[in-house]
């Protein structure tokens, strides 16, 4: 289970004061008015990253002009990850048809992480040219939440 | 011409691979005279690591082992002069850091043993040691103390810098081109202590040469993110670890669920000092263009450079050596600077980092 992301999810929502005398986990950077979102990814399941592209989806379908949107990131280094192989894509066709239209439209950013490539044996050749890749995925959310980014 | 000022400084670190002792001459900036590596017997090291977890009738051992230190700590200076042209009469004094057996700062507590009247007694020369319990008597952390001297000696007005001391734990000094903005240290975690645990658990060496070990497994990116959740990591500074924290018997207990290949643990290892060093980075430095500068062994470790390159594609990332200073004796540099500081009467502190009420004067003196 991905203990990590629950528990900063944990402690930024979390009202119980009792709780360790912790600081927020990463300081949040107030200077986008705008919410930027984080997929909190939990099962490492393709049905569950469906799923969350579907909900991006229609949060997209809100936004006046998707050009001035901040896509949302979807960091990838676990087993759902295989979905989007060459070898899986047959398997994961519906998938993968809506990760590249939400891409091209600017509703979604995916970001596989190389690590989990490099253990996993995965090169870049067999993946979609649309996704991004980063050097590591726990690393890039940090980073991003320290962004301001929130988990949606 | 000017006249010497030199000073020792006595570093024996968390890593216990052996005492680290440089002669530095701080008339002109700062150069280092000499320098000498003082093996560690495999007894008292056992009897070290002993003292750095609770223990039985752990005040006779320490009072065992606080008098052998402190004749080591005397041999390793005697044979640093011995095999340089230097007198005694030209040294000003020894700073000793001790080895550290347990560091409390919740408590207000941390000690350093390796006693110091042995060091006079046996050198002849006057030391300055306990350079820690000021700063924490002041409500201080009492650690880090190394960024006061890395701010003396390596700030640069032109860029930003990252001073990264990778030990046995791993610390941060940022220190921003502009000097009014504050000075951010902290420890960032573990440095080397985990890999070499687990390599002499696995293959009885004392640590991975240039992570190779590491580099034939891969990162199990699930026990990478378990452990990334440990508390600490998300704490904001001043903090400071040790042993205490990361030993062993935590990593064992952190294992336990996960089947991995020892090799997939120790890659996991290299990237949890990696990646909890460029989170600590990320998440407490306000400077996107710093130049990152590392020290200490795992500097040497090609293959955890490599990765800190790769983490950070957008900065310089280069040992000490760069800039003149050998990453090997930069914490022997720093309690020699520190021994310099207390002997003149100034502070030593860097109260942004160690959170202490004021900047004072650290370290006690044995004279010679
Ligand atoms: N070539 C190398 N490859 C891999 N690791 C290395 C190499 N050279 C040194 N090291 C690591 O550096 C460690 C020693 O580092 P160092 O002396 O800076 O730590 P220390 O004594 O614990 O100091 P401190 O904790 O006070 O900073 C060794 O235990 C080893 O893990
Ligand atoms: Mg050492």
């Amino acid at each position: 289970m991905r203990t990590f992301l629950i528990s900063l999810v944990f402690f930024l929502f979390s009202s119980v004061a009792s709780a360790a005398p912790l600081q927020s986990p990463v300081p949040l950077s107030p200077e986008h008015e705008e919410p930027r979102y984080l997929a909190l990814i939990k099962n490492n399941s393709p049905s569950e990253v469906e799923m969350l592209f579907h909900r991006a989806s229609m949060l997209a379908e809100r936004v006046d002009n998707l050009n001035a949107y901040e896509p949302i990131v979807f960091v990838l280094h676990g087993e759902e990850a295989h979905a989007f192989r060459h070898r899986n894509m047959e398997q994961h066709k519906a998938l993968l048809d809506l990760a590249e239209r939400l891409e091209k439209n600017n509703v979604i950013d995916v970001r596989i992480c190389e690590t989990w490539m490099r253990a996993n044996d995965v090169d870049r050749s067999e993946l979609p040219e649309f996704v991004d890749t980063v050097p590591l995925g726990p690393l890039e959310e940090v980073r991003l939440r320290k962004d301001g980014y929130i988990y949606f | 011409m000017s006249t010497s000022d030199i000073y020792i400084g006595l570093m024996s670190g968390t890593s216990l691979d052996g005492i680290d002792v440089a002669a530095i001459d701080f008339s002109q900036y700062l150069s280092i005279v000499a320098t000498h590596s003082e093996t560690i017997p495999d007894t008292l090291k056992k009897e070290i690591l002993q003292l750095t977890q609770p223990n039985p009738d752990e005040i006779d051992l320490m009072g065992k082992v606080d008098i052998e230190l402190g004749k080591l700590f005397a041999k390793a200076v005697n044979t640093l002069i011995s095999q340089t042209k230097l007198s005694k009469t030209q040294i000003q004094a020894i700073g000793s850091h001790g080895q550290t057996i347990r560091h409390r700062p919740e408590f207000g507590f941390t000690l350093q043993i390796g006693d110091a009247n042995i060091i006079a007694e046996h050198t002849g020369i006057t030391t300055v040691a306990d350079f820690r319990r000021r700063d924490m008597a002041a409500s201080g952390q009492g650690a880090p103390l190394v960024p006061a001297f890395h701010k003396a000696v390596l700030h640069n007005p032109a860029k930003d810098r990252i001073l990264l001391n990778i030990g046995g734990m791993a610390n941060i000094t940022y220190l921003p081109a502009d000097n009014s903005k504050i000075t951010v240290g902290f420890d960032t975690g573990p440095g080397n202590v985990l890999m070499d645990a687990w390599i002499h658990k696995h293959k009885a060496l004392s640590y991975d040469h240039n992570g190779k070990w590491a580099q034939s497994g891969n990162c199990d990116i699930k026990l990478l993110e378990k452990l990334l959740s440990l508390p600490y990591f998300h704490e904001a500074p001043p903090k400071s670890t040790g042993r205490e924290q990361f030993h062993l018997d935590w990593l064992t207990h952190q294992l336990e669920g996960f089947n991995l290949s020892p090799e997939d643990t120790q890659a996991t290892l290299l990237e949890l000092t990696a990646a909890s060093i460029v989170s600590a980075i990320q998440s407490h430095v306000a400077s996107e263009s710093f130049e990152l500068l590392v020290c200490g062994g795992g500097s040497r470790n090609n293959a955890l450079m490599q990765r800190l390159k790769q983490l950070l594609p957008y900065n310089d990332v280069s040992t000490t050596d760069k800039v003149g200073i050998n990453a090997d004796w930069m914490e022997a540099a720093a309690f020699a600077w520190l021994a310099k500081r207390c002997l003149e009467g100034k502070t030593g502190n860097n109260t942004d980092v160690t959170g202490a009420d004021g900047e004072r004067i650290l370290g006690a003196i044995y004279q010679a």
